[in-house]
């Protein structure tokens, strides 16, 4: 295979006439390596080491195979083996050993090899064999076995062997060599799992390893892996690519630097991962990630090709098994599943993380239930395993069991203290205890003590009406009550989230538990949090009906539908920059929508994946009706890939999809498609005049309109604009022709009109706090009460915290007599900290009396007047009020008893 | 904390100022009220144009609400502008450092023991080589010089407003016992123009920020309207709030963000009226016999709200509630009362 790969190389490279520099060393290094003794060519080979490994290795290949078997040393075995030339360096070093040569560094790499093969008896054979007292390579032998011994469920022998391995460290460090002071690092690493502060040692260790050999990769890559498992992405990443400029084909770099970028979710992951498995395609761990990446993406026959080639190179490589097992997992291969498991458990009994992976992933699929199930079967196999106490506690907590997610949490914690998710999460956990805890019918809200007041009012009866609607809807009833989690602070809600801070997204449904921002955070602007509940809802259901195994693209797209059925504007909305991606291709097809979620390739490309899902969903409702979505998310329940439940259930390809649903959304957006001139680059600089309007696509009428506008043209500037509006009718973003058209009426003074356009933008646009609010001001100008008490009801959704609109409000249902209505806004008014607090509570009062709700009234007052007593109009009430009760409870007593 | 005597009485002998305030409530002590306030309003250099408008606008209309609702005689007003043609009949002198100091000390000599003055400083402040600054036309005005300047006015209450960015170190250089210190920003570093000045000037004739709603705006009362008002521009605008106002009365020259209530800062200013009362003069010998009757009431209801904790619920709201019908009946018949 290797000679075959070697062959497969430009042989003028090697051979031929190539005259440039580069090349010409690289030929002249292998001709010169093929006449070296095996010693001479050591020294030679690092001349190359960093440049054209490639090239070398495949001298080395020929080399082992050609040549007889004492020319080959051990540091040249040890670099067939660093190439993953695993087969190649096991011969050599075989014949080495047969020789008698370097027994116990050839021995050391023999093991070695055969564990990357997976021959692990063989490898622990090997490894016994070339164990000496006197062996340089004593502790890398040491680790080595101790790994074997932990694969193979033999804790306390692997714990006994490192902790002998430490004992060096008792003596002089000052006589280790690099290498030996990795292997320490290596054995501390491992003992950290019931010691964190071995890892500590570890990352010294490592440290001084790298201090005394600046050329030992092996040791900073060792490192910054020990990093990243710590959650510590920056160091990590900073030393892999430390590494990488050093020699930019390691492989192991590449895929530590893989690694770190699926820690952030870039799409550079898959490209790195691909790079690393070019320099080295025997990677194993390299090609798991590869299909874990694939699996995310629901491409799972590339995945487990993936997988089969993993297998090719280490047959019972326990990563590769585990991974096979995710797949049977996330296919409802109950069989499969079961088989291939009690596989893996025979050929490693000791690799406790296959657990923890299938709690990962089932986490990563919202399958929390799954995840606690998976994460308490690793503890069986090891209590003190604190990942899986970790993973045990965030989803329990998901499920909304706060006090066991957060005893786990904590025992995680004691376990491995530098884990930041856990460290984040408990915190967060203890910041829950201060908010308060309100029930309501089937929901829960939890929030901070001062808004859950303000929100309650709001949310509880959203959350019913959106109950109601959804069970009547999928015919489905989720599992109750459902705790609303609304955060104080983002990065609290960043880490209930992810573990961690910086997340960006407005909402969350685990299912049982929802959660969001309070709209007091502001991180996203404007956002209308009516819809984000009512979206988060509506995945509650997607989730308990599919048991949690619906796509992300499918449930997001459902949901964006679900928002853009229950209110005008609510939902996301198309815009000019949707459209030319779609037009530009960068948003993948129909069948491969979960791309967009997992690793977007663009920074809008997760948003216009919402939108462009909606559509989906809003165009197989509209050809195959809801039944087929939910027969769809049952299909799902079943186990059904998406692939299948298309043809089952609308008799399509996926292929046949595609092109069905891209046809639609060129009939459905044709005008404005034909209208956005998508050659015209988005930021291109604005100019107006007749050469603009020529091209009459809507982003030059839009702007030529603009202009026009603030030059003061404002007869041109309607006719633009009402083209422009005509040709993308959809879009109401910011400074849309409908705002403009607004400015444009209210210079004329033509206060209806505005009204007219304004209201377009909020029946698309629900997130637009300043037009709502510009228009409710324009319809009271009007007198329009009831039109601007509607708009205003929905503004609360905005900003509930907003005193000015909350006083508004009141006073509009106050001058209609509807008292009812105007209790809950002047009492939402006397909690928002107002300027005049005794005005606030009498207007409260006042409210109340008129409703008939005398002792509340009585009650406010008091509290009014406690700070302010000489408020005359605060007394006067407090009197009538008095004599109002006094009269009530004289009827009360006259009325006769039975 | 030691106060000067005058204060001190008003702040521990509430019944007492109540009375004083009462016996005070004659024609010609309103006049005699009105003759012991002196205002310096002092607009630095503005820089751009907008901040020269928006500078002389706040000015004139705090002198404006001073002739009209703060009993302050309009020759007690002194202007000092940056641009003493603007407004030529209202400007005093243009606002250099030595015709501030100038106009302080004639103040000072014209001003009597007990007398009021008010200096309010709009514009921009600067933190320079250590030294805290207002900037004016020609030479800064440094915090030492100006607290220097203020001890002419040694035994008088003195008000400062220092409505300027970068005020806030203005505090401990500038307080001491009998001053109360006010600064739009807490520190140095706040060195964006504050809005504080605009919502203070206006507070005095805004109805809502009469909080306890006797009639009449304090000092302390302004204050609070004010960084209410500050507050909600940033929240509703979505920015970092990059001003916060101090307040000191106490003269230990730690001034607080949010005085009142538990804080010995605000005590004071809580007892600083610019407005006059709103109880009209009368002869009237029930009228006058109402108003005391009605002050006894609010001290009963002072007293009755220190013992709350010790009460149940239902024994505190039902005292009030009788205190506070018995001054409701009070109020109605005061209010026929008059003429």
């Amino acid at each position: 295979m290797a000679v075959q790969e070697c062959a497969a190389l430009d042989r003028s490279t090697f051979f031929g006439n190539n005259a440039g520099g580069e090349a010409q060393g690289n030929q002249m290094g292998l001709i010169t390596s093929l006449k070296l003794s095996a010693g001479g060519y050591s020294a030679h080979l690092a001349r190359f080491r960093h440049a054209a490994k490639l090239q070398a290795i495949c001298g080395l290949v020929i080399l082992a195979l050609v040549s007889s078997p004492n020319t080959i040393a051990a540091e040249d075995v040890q670099t067939l083996l660093e190439s993953g030339k695993y087969a190649e360096a096991a011969a050599a070093a075989r014949a080495s050993l047969d020789q008698g040569i370097d027994t116990d560094h050839n021995g050391y790499l023999l093991g070695e090899a055969l564990l990357s093969m997976g021959q692990l008896p063989e490898a622990l054979a090997a490894f016994e064999q070339a164990l000496s007292d006197d062996s340089d390579h004593r502790f890398q032998i040491e680790v080595a076995i101790s790994r074997i011994f932990l694969l193979q469920g033999q804790t306390n022998d692997a714990s006994q062997r490192l902790q002998q391995v430490l004992v060096a460290l008792e003596s002089d460090t000052e006589s280790l060599s690099s290498t030996e002071l990795t292997a320490l690092a290596d054995a501390a690493r491992l003992l950290g799992y019931d010691d964190p502060a071995r890892y500590r040692l570890a990352l010294r260790l490592y440290e001084q390893a790298i201090v005394r050999d600046d050329d030992n990769l092996a040791a900073r890559v060792a490192l910054a892996d020990l990093l990243l498992d710590k959650y510590n992405n920056t160091e990590a990443s900073a030393l892999y690519k430390e590494v990488l400029a050093i020699d930019p084909r390691y492989a192991l770099a590449l895929f530590g630097l893989a690694r770190s970028q699926y820690f952030d979710h870039s799409r550079a992951a898959i490209q790195l991962v691909r790079q690393a498995l070019e320099v080295q395609p025997s990677l194993v761990p390299a090609r798991v990630l590869l299909a874990r990446m694939l699996l995310e993406m629901e491409d799972y026959s590339a995945a487990e090709e993936e997988l089969e080639q993993a297998l090719t190179v280490n047959p019972n490589s326990p990563e590769a098994l585990t991974m096979q097992l995710v797949v049977r997992y996330l296919q409802s291969d109950p069989e499969g599943f079961k088989t291939l498991l009690t596989r893996l458990r025979e050929l490693v009994p000791g690799y406790i993380e296959v657990y923890a992976t299938l709690a990962e992933i089932a986490a990563q699929n919202r399958l929390y239930s799954d995840a606690v199930s998976f994460a308490r079967e690793a503890l069986v196999s090891r209590r003190s395993f604190s990942r899986a106490h970790g993973l045990l506690g965030l989803n329990l907590l998901r499920l909304g069991q706060i006090d066991s997610g957060r005893r786990s949490l904590e025992q995680a914690f004691r376990g491995d203290p530098f884990n930041v998710w856990t460290k984040n999460t408990l915190d967060l956990v203890d910041r829950l205890d201060e908010l308060s805890t309100l029930r309501q019918g089937r929901f829960i809200l939890v929030a901070a003590t001062h808004e859950a007041e303000l929100l309650a009012p709001l949310l509880f009866p959203l959350a019913e009406a959106a109950y109601t609607h959804f069970a009547e809807r999928y015919g489905h009833e989720p599992r109750t009550p459902i705790r609303i989690e609304v955060y104080p602070s983002h990065e609290d809600f960043s880490v209930r989230t992810v573990g961690l801070v910086g997340v960006d997204i407005l909402g969350v449904s685990f299912g049982p538990t929802v959660a969001f921002d309070s709209p007091s955070v502001g991180t996203f602007g404007s956002i209308n949090w009516g819809s984000v509940l009512w979206h988060e809802l509506a995945h509650t259901f997607h989730l308990s009906m599919s048991g949690s195994r619906v796509p992300r693209w499918f449930t997001e797209g459902l949901a964006v539908v679900e928002e853009h059925r229950a209110r005008p504007g609510w939902g996301g909305d198309v815009d000019p920059g949707f459209l030319e991606a779609y037009l530009q291709q960068r948003l993948p097809p129909a069948s491969r929508l979960n791309e967009a979620f997992t690793r977007p390739s663009y920074p809008r490309q997760v948003v216009h994946a919402y939108f462009l899902s909606s559509l989906l969903l809003a165009f197989v409702e509209e050809r195959y009706g809801i039944d087929a979505i939910r027969s769809m998310l049952n299909g799902y329940r079943e186990g059904l890939t998406t692939e299948s439940n298309v043809s089952a259930n609308l008799g399509l390809t996926m292929s046949e999809l595609d092109q069905q649903f891209d046809t639609y959304v060129r009939i459905r957006f044709a005008h404005a498609l034909e209208a956005l001139d998508i050659s015209l680059p988005a930021n291109a600089p604005s100019t107006a005049g007749p050469a603009m309007e020529t091209t009459k696509s809507f982003r030059s009428l839009w702007r030529a309109g603009g202009n026009a506008l603030r030059a003061g043209e404002l007869e041109r500037a309607e006719k633009l604009l009402s083209e422009a509006k005509r040709q993308f009718p959809e879009f109401a973003g910011a400074g849309s022709p409908y705002h403009l058209l607004a400015q444009l009426h209210l210079k004329r003074g033509n206060a209806a009109a505005a009204s007219t356009e304004l209201e377009s933008v909020v029946n698309i646009n629900a997130d637009d706090l300043s037009t709502h609010r510009k228009l409710a001001e324009l319809y009271l100008a009007e007198n329009k009460r009831d039109d601007a008490a509607q708009i205003l009801e929905r503004v609360l959704f905005i900003d509930p915290f907003e005193i000015g609109i909350r006083e508004q409000l009141a006073s509009i249902y106050e001058a209609q007599g509807q008292w009812e209505s105007a209790v809950p806004e002047r009492a939402a008014a006397a909690m928002l900290a107002p300027l005049d607090p005794a005005g606030a509570r009498f207007r409260l009062a006042n409210a109340l009396a008129q409703n008939n709700e005398f002792s509340a009234a009585r009650r406010e007052l008091l509290r009014a007047l406690e700070d302010a007593p000489m408020y005359d109009d605060a007394l006067q009430l407090l009197l009538d009020i008095r004599q109002t009760l006094n009269q009530n409870e004289h009827r009360a007593r006259a009325v006769p008893t039975e | 904390m030691v106060l000067p005597p005058s204060l001190e009485v008003e702040v521990t002998r509430p019944v007492l100022v109540f009375l004083f305030g009462l016996v005070a409530l004659s024609a010609s002590t309103l006049a005699a009220e009105r003759d012991s306030r002196h205002l310096v309003v002092v607009n630095g250099i503005g820089g751009e144009a907008f901040y020269r408008d928006l500078f002389h606008r706040w000015a004139v209309s705090f002198m404006e609400l001073a002739e009209k609702h703060l009993n302050i005689n309009p020759d007690q007003v002194f202007y000092l502008a940056e641009d003493p043609t603007r407004t030529p009949q209202r400007t005093t002198s243009q606002s250099r450092k030595e015709e501030i100091e100038r106009i302080l000390r004639l103040v000072a000599e014209s001003s009597k023991p007990e007398d009021l003055i008010m200096l309010l400083l709009i514009g921009h402040g600067t933190a320079r080589d250590n030294r805290i600054l207002f900037n004016l036309p020609g030479p800064d005005m440094s915090a030492s010089e100006l607290s220097e300047w203020l001890d002419a006015f040694e035994g008088r209450r003195v008000i400062v407003i220092n409505a300027s960015s970068a005020s806030g170190p203005f505090v401990p250089t500038v307080a001491r016992p009998g001053r109360v210190v006010i600064t739009a920003t807490s520190s140095a570093a706040e060195n964006q123009q504050p809005r504080f000045g605009g919502h203070f000037v206006t507070a005095f004739a805004a109805p809502v920020a009469d909080r306890d709603k006797d009639g009449r705006v304090s000092l302390l009362e302004a204050f609070v309207y004010a960084t209410g008002e500050v507050e909600r521009d940033y929240e509703r605008e979505n920015r970092l709030r990059t001003e916060h106002a101090l307040l000191d009365d106490d003269g230990d020259g730690i001034g607080t963000r949010t005085p009142g209530g538990e804080e010995t800062d605000g005590r004071v200013a809580a007892r600083i009226f610019m407005t006059p009362s709103d109880v009209n003069v009368s002869t009237n010998a029930n009228v006058l016999a109402l108003t005391v009757a009605a002050r006894a009431l609010v001290d009963r209801i002072e007293l009755l709200k220190r013992r709350k904790q010790e009460l149940s619920v239902l024994e505190y709201e039902t005292k009030l509630e009788s205190l506070l019908l018995q001054l409701a009946l009070n109020r109605q018949a005061y209010r026929k009362g008059l003429p």
